[in-house]
C-alpha cells in the first residue's frame, strides 16, 4: 500500500505530493493511523468501486 | 574536531519533519548506579552500571495549522513513536550523526501553554526505548 504526502512539509524524507510506501513509513517508525488522522498523508492507491444494488422491477 | 553551534538541527517526529518548529532537543541516557560496596571497599563506595533510562526532551513552537505541530502530536498521545535527530540538516556522517530514538512514549501534551503576549510553546519530556547512533 502506498500513501501520498498531503502535508506541506517533509514526511519520511518525502516532499509534499510525493508517494510514501508502507515500508518507508515503518522504517521511520511512523504511526500511520495518526498520520492519516491528522491529514498528513492519505491513501493514494485505493480505488473504490461503488457498489450497485440491482433490484428487480 | 570543531565546536558546533546548533542552528539547523533536523528533528523528525513520527516521520514528520518538524525542524522549523522545534527550538531545543535534549537526548539523555542515564544509567542507574548499583552499589557493590562491601566491607572490603576500603571505606569507599563502589558501583556497577545497572538499568539504563533514555529520555528525549523537545521544545516546540505551537502551531495549529494543517500538518503542523498540534495536528502531528495530538493523535500520538498515549502511543509510541519514533524521533530522529541530527545536529544539522543534510547527510548523515561522522560529524553529523543521526540519532534514532525508538519507542518514544508520548505521555503528555500541552496544546495550550502561555499567557497574554507570549509565544505559544510546548515543552515535553518523554521516556523512550533505544537510542541508536548512525554515522553513515
Amino acid at each position: 500500500m502506498s500513501y501520498k504526502n498531503t502535508s506541506d512539509r517533509e514526511v519520511c524524507g518525502k516532499k509534499p505530493g510525493e508517494s510514501i510506501t508502507d515500508k518507508e513509513l515503518a522504517d521511520f517508525g511512523a504511526n500511520i493511523d495518526a498520520l492519516v488522522e491528522s491529514g498528513t498523508i492519505s491513501t493514494s492507491s485505493a480505488s473504490f468501486k461503488p457498489v450497485v444494488n440491482e433490484s428487480g422491477a | 574536531m570543531s565546536r558546533i553551534v546548533l542552528t539547523n538541527m533536523s528533528v523528525t517526529v513520527g516521520a514528520v519533519d518538524l525542524s522549523d518548529h522545534i527550538t531545543s532537543v535534549t537526548i539523555e541516557t542515564t544509567v542507574e548506579a548499583v552499589s557493590t560496596t562491601a566491607m572490603s571497599s576500603a571505606g569507599l563506595t563502589s558501583q556497577i552500571g545497572g538499568l539504563k533510562t533514555n529520555t528525549v526532551t523537545l521544545d516546540f513552537h505551537q502551531d495549529f495549522a494543517a500538518s503542523n505541530v498540534e495536528v502531528t502530536m495530538f493523535p500520538l498521545i498515549g502511543t509510541a513513536t519514533t524521533v530522529l535527530v541530527k545536529p544539522a540538516a543534510g547527510a548523515t556522517a561522522l560529524t553529523n550523526p543521526l540519532y534514532t530514538i525508538s519507542d518514544v512514549l508520548v505521555t503528555s501534551w500541552t496544546p495550550i501553554n502561555g499567557g497574554v503576549g507570549e509565544l505559544s510553546t510546548a515543552s515535553v519530556t518523554y521516556p523512550c526505548g533505544a537510542v541508536v547512533k548512525t554515522i553513515v
